[in-house]
């Protein structure tokens, strides 16, 4: 019994033994991987994306006044069903709320968390909204603009983390394409019911966004998935033209180009929220 | 006999289990290297975003370029965090991208000793770019991250 126990041991401990030098083979085979995906990765570039908060903050305090049958219609919701659509509209949700929480329309915005509630569900994101207990703090927070603006960046913060820990980096790219979108067309339509010299001043200095959004867009399409979207995000840099990043000039848009730009990021929008009638 | 055997069980099963502590040694807790950093966001910016940079040191040296676009007028702060680099990193900006013309070095980060977080403030507009410039290594195995929060402040009315 003895004998047979050591034997069973002896096996047990050759066998392991086998079993990690094996492994370390393994792991080297993977270092000699990595050392070449990294040596590969030294002309690497990445892209920050600024909130979607900062963009609407940056409108508002150029003039962006609120009118409220613009934003996305809530029941909209239901008809998207491709996670492509869901993500390019969680984009254009989050941009609605934050147009509402910049204009303390509060009910408004609460009623928009609870849209973005159900395109999460659908991407599988329900912990971000729902942990966070946003509409009681929206509620506790009714009319106090600083505050409303606070719990966006914090919601903000939680999309980010969410997207980081689950290795969705690069959803955040196509999120953040449907805010900007449906941002530009609430700067554009607001601009065109009252012109605003600084809002159209800041309409253009999208330009310096768009630029890198396409970029981050192309680098997370390693499947062809938004070749539409990167075709219609070129159709509208187009209308930037005259920009030049590396020019210290101030660049602003003259009346006929931002007419431009206002039909097409209005007809794209109306893509996004697969809306034709407006 | 019996407790030789135990014993030798006992001993391989403790070297293994370090050597998967070790490994994880240099795993990074993103969130909470984020989060020490919001603390330098007060009083006066409000976050933006972050981003988290995880690499694996080679025997060759690595350039990373992060491209941040900017708004005119306003003001921005960079917040790093260096606690999840193993081994030193160079962390600089740049007011053009890699490989242009008259590119100009924005700023450099000196460590100091105990510290962790860092700050760079911009006065530029349109796009900074951010490099990270992870140095070669003999040693197998090693991994890092960095950390980059970025706050604003509007100062346009």
């Amino acid at each position: 019994m003895q004998k047979i126990t050591i034997k069973l041991a002896a096996f047990i401990i050759i066998t392991s033994f086998l079993t990690a030098c094996g492994g370390n083979q393994d792991e080297k085979i993977e270092e000699v991987t990595e050392v070449i995906t990294a040596t590969d990765s030294t002309n690497q570039v990445d892209y920050i994306l600024p909130s979607p908060l900062q963009i609407a903050e940056l409108f508002k305090s150029a003039g962006l006044t609120y009118i409220g049958d613009i934003t996305s219609p809530k029941t909209k919701v239901e008809t998207f069903n491709s996670k492509n659509d869901q993500k390019l509209n969680f984009g254009v949700y989050s941009a609605d709320m934050a147009y509402c929480i910049m204009n303390n329309q509060t009910q408004e915005s609460i009623n928009y968390l609870n849209t973005l509630r159900l395109l999460s569900e659908k991407l599988w994101m329900t912990d971000i909204l729902s942990s966070m207990g946003i509409s009681t703090r929206l509620e506790a927070n009714i009319g106090n603009e600083d505050s409303l603006t606070y719990i966006m960046a914090d919601l903000q913060m939680q999309l980010d983390d969410y997207l980081d820990e689950n290795g969705m980096g690069y959803t955040g790219s196509i999120i953040f394409a449907g805010a900007w979108v449906e941002t530009m067309y609430l700067g554009s339509k607001v601009n065109e019911s009252k012109q605003n010299d600084k809002l159209i001043s800041r309409l253009s200095e999208q330009a310096v966004i768009l630029n890198s959004l396409i970029k981050s867009v192309k680098q997370s399409d390693e499947e062809n998935e938004f070749t539409e979207l990167i075709t219609d995000l070129e159709n509208i840099q187009k209308h930037f033209s005259r920009f030049d990043e590396e020019s210290s000039e101030n660049y602003v848009m003259n009346k006929e180009e931002i007419n431009a730009l206002t039909t097409d990021i209005t007809n794209l929008r109306n893509k996004i929220i697969g809306d034709k009638s407006k | 006999m019996k407790k030789t055997i135990l014993y030798s069980v006992l001993a391989f099963v403790l070297f293994f289990s370090t050597s998967a502590i070790q490994n994880n040694n240099n795993e990074c807790d993103i969130r909470t290297i984020k989060n020490e950093c919001l603390r330098s966001l007060k009083p006066d910016y409000l976050y933006d975003s972050y981003k988290a940079t995880r690499f694996l040191y080679t025997n060759a040296e690595q350039v990373m370029e992060i491209e941040a676009p900017l708004f005119k007028d306003e003001k921005y702060r960079f917040i790093f965090n260096i606690a999840g680099l193993p081994k030193d990193i160079e962390v600089k900006f740049f007011d053009k991208k890699k490989g242009a013309k008259d590119r100009k070095q924005l700023y450099s980060l000196t460590k100091e000793e105990g510290k962790n977080i860092y700050i760079f403030e911009p006065e530029v507009s349109k796009k900074i770019y951010l490099n990270y410039i992870i140095p070669r290594t003999t040693q197998q195995n090693l991994s890092g991250c960095m950390v980059s929060v970025i706050g604003y402040h509007l100062t346009t009315e």
